[in-house]
């Protein structure tokens, strides 16, 4: 495959994971050192329905979703009644533990040499499209009451309550959205590289996706999948620099946190209204209100 | 009172913090449209009532009964539902949210809608917040909010916070309002404006209020009933009249005042 389309396609599967962190994180507020192992057990369950059980590849895929939709189930009832500082805690927990799983079950999956001899079966197409109708779901979910009770919930917990919104239902929802998105990528990832290894989906790979959300802006959709596709791409971009990108990407990130606290985008969000193509109207005001870029 | 015409029924209802006891056996008993305040000195335990009906906190002993169900120890979403919408003391506004959407939150529940069809994008979900736009500029309007309504609410003006905070309140279409000193850090004229605001809310809505008010000419115009409480206990209630002849009232105002001056 070309060079800067296996980047592109690369970057579209990444940039798909972090969607999750977008609405967790992002737009509900729940910082989780987790949502990267998500990713993670949706790679390897993929890998290894397919490699090890001859699981058809859709099915396979499907399966990852919904195993991982359970495992989110269970962490999401019993850790969002507590603080929010502790649920970020208890996810790098549970991020560390998956991640151990890995590294330890070498029957399985190979332990720490990772798991290779994957089929590449994820076309670009494939991951494009996946990114696409996610953007889609997410944009629909965002300008809906759901966006609306997302940013309630983080700025004021107690007073959405008082008016009848139930948090921890809906963290609930949001984390299992959260979920199925970052595995859905985790498994289009396993068979696009071809090989996955525990190493790729600990906590600073969950955190280097937080900062791509507030990078971006962390209450823009535009800002989220700009900051994801920007930041993941930059260290490929930047690498006739060799020693220096790391130092090059540190750099951008501090500028932008130091200079646009609210992230890139702000609360702008990209949409036929707001670059002038249609007229606005009524009620298609986003969550946020008015665009402040 | 008559059974039917009892909204909310409040018995022996005690919480402490620790050593403090902030609410000590209070019983009340509140009819369909009626205005009653609770006032008393700083510490008296007045929000602690107000945190304690709306749910935000478990009390340790006592019965709530609201519309003649036990609504004791449920969880606050809930209440909220049921038709008990408050305010706070300390405007707690979505302040990153704009005005209107911040109004358009309290219809959460009721917008008939879940996640699966929000995420497809299902028609209905078109039509709802349409109606949902239409009726929360509604109560924006009822409160004297007609411009704005996209700007930030964090960025207005204190005393339209209030308007706004109150709006979000009666968007729940409830049938207690419970509010926390309404007029605190309102200058005179705001706090005229308050008192005829809250007089056509009350005689429009036919709803039941209690009122929390340190600002005397608020409560004595406006409140039917009055509960006086002291250290958490209910020292008097009675009518207006009744509460400013009372000596145990104005022995513990008085008292206060006489610790101040010296």
């Amino acid at each position: 495959m070309d060079y800067f389309l296996t980047v592109a396609v690369f970057t579209a599967i990444t940039t798909l994971g972090v969607l999750g962190t977008f609405v967790l994180t992002g737009l509900t507020g729940l910082f989780s050192l987790g949502q990267a192992a998500f990713m993670g057990m949706g790679s390897y369950i993929a890998a290894v329905a397919v490699v090890k059980y001859g699981v058809p590849f859709p099915l396979a895929v499907a399966m990852a979703v919904v195993i991982s939709l359970g495992v989110a189930y269970v962490i999401g009832y019993t850790t969002l009644k507590i603080r929010q500082d502790f649920f970020a805690l208890v996810t790098f927990g549970f991020g560390e533990a998956l991640r151990a799983i890995m590294d330890e079950s070498v029957k399985y999956t190979g332990g720490a040499m990772g798991f290779s001899g994957v089929p590449q079966l994820t076309t670009p197409w494939l991951a494009f499209g996946s990114l696409a109708a996610a953007v889609w779901l997410v944009r629909n979910v965002r300008n809906s009451k759901f966006g609306r009770d997302c940013l309630a919930i983080r700025t004021d917990e107690l007073a959405a309550q008082v008016i009848g919104i139930d948090a921890f239902g809906h963290k609930l929802k949001v984390f299992l959205l959260g979920a199925s998105l970052s595995s859905f990528a985790g498994a289009l990832m396993a068979f696009f590289t071809t090989y996955v290894e525990p190493a790729m989906f600990g906590w600073i790979q969950s955190a280097i996706w937080i900062i791509m959300v507030f990078f971006g802006g962390r209450d823009s959709l535009t800002g989220a999948i700009f900051g994801a596709a920007t930041l993941s791409a930059l260290p490929e971009i930047l690498r006739f620099a060799s020693q220096w990108r790391v130092l090059i990407y540190c750099l951008i990130i501090l500028m932008i946190i130091n200079f646009r606290p609210a992230g890139l985008f702000g609360r702008w969000e990209l949409s036929l209204e707001n670059i002038g193509l249609r007229r606005r109207r009524v009620g298609s005001e986003t969550p946020g209100g008015k665009s402040h870029a | 009172m008559p059974e039917d015409q009892v909204l909310l029924e409040v018995k022996g209802l005690s919480k402490r913090f620790g050593g403090v006891v902030a609410v000590d056996d209070f019983n009340a008993k509140i009819g369909k449209s009626q205005l009653i305040g609770i006032i008393g000195p700083n510490g008296a335990g007045k929000t602690t009532i107000l945190n304690l009906l709306s749910g935000i906190y478990a009390c340790d002993s006592g019965e709530i009964r609201f519309n003649g169900r036990n609504i004791t120890g449920l969880p606050s979403f809930e209440i909220g539902r049921l038709g008990i919408a408050r305010t706070f003391q300390n405007i707690r506004l979505f302040e990153d949210m704009s005005v209107l959407d911040n109004i358009r939150s309290a219809y959460s529940w009721r917008a008939g809608y879940g996640l699966l069809k929000a995420m497809v994008g299902w028609k209905g979900v078109g039509s709802s917040e349409h109606r949902v736009v239409e009726q929360s500029r509604h109560w924006l309007e009822k409160v004297g909010l007609k411009e704005n309504l996209h700007e930030d609410a964090g960025s207005l003006p204190y005393g339209l916070q209030r308007r706004v905070e109150l709006a979000r309140a009666l968007a729940g279409e409830p049938q207690l309002l419970l509010l926390d000193e309404p007029a605190a850090g309102l200058n005179p004229a705001e706090v005229r404006g308050l008192i005829e605001l809250i007089r056509r809310l009350f005689n429009e809505l036919k709803l039941s209020i209690i009122l929390i008010e340190h600002r005397m000419e608020v409560v004595m115009e406006l409140c039917q009933w009055i509960h006086v409480q002291n250290f958490g206990v209910t020292i008097a209630q009675g009518t207006p009249e009744e509460i400013q002849k009372d000596p145990v009232v104005i022995n513990a105002y008085l008292g206060e005042e006489f610790e101040c001056s010296r």
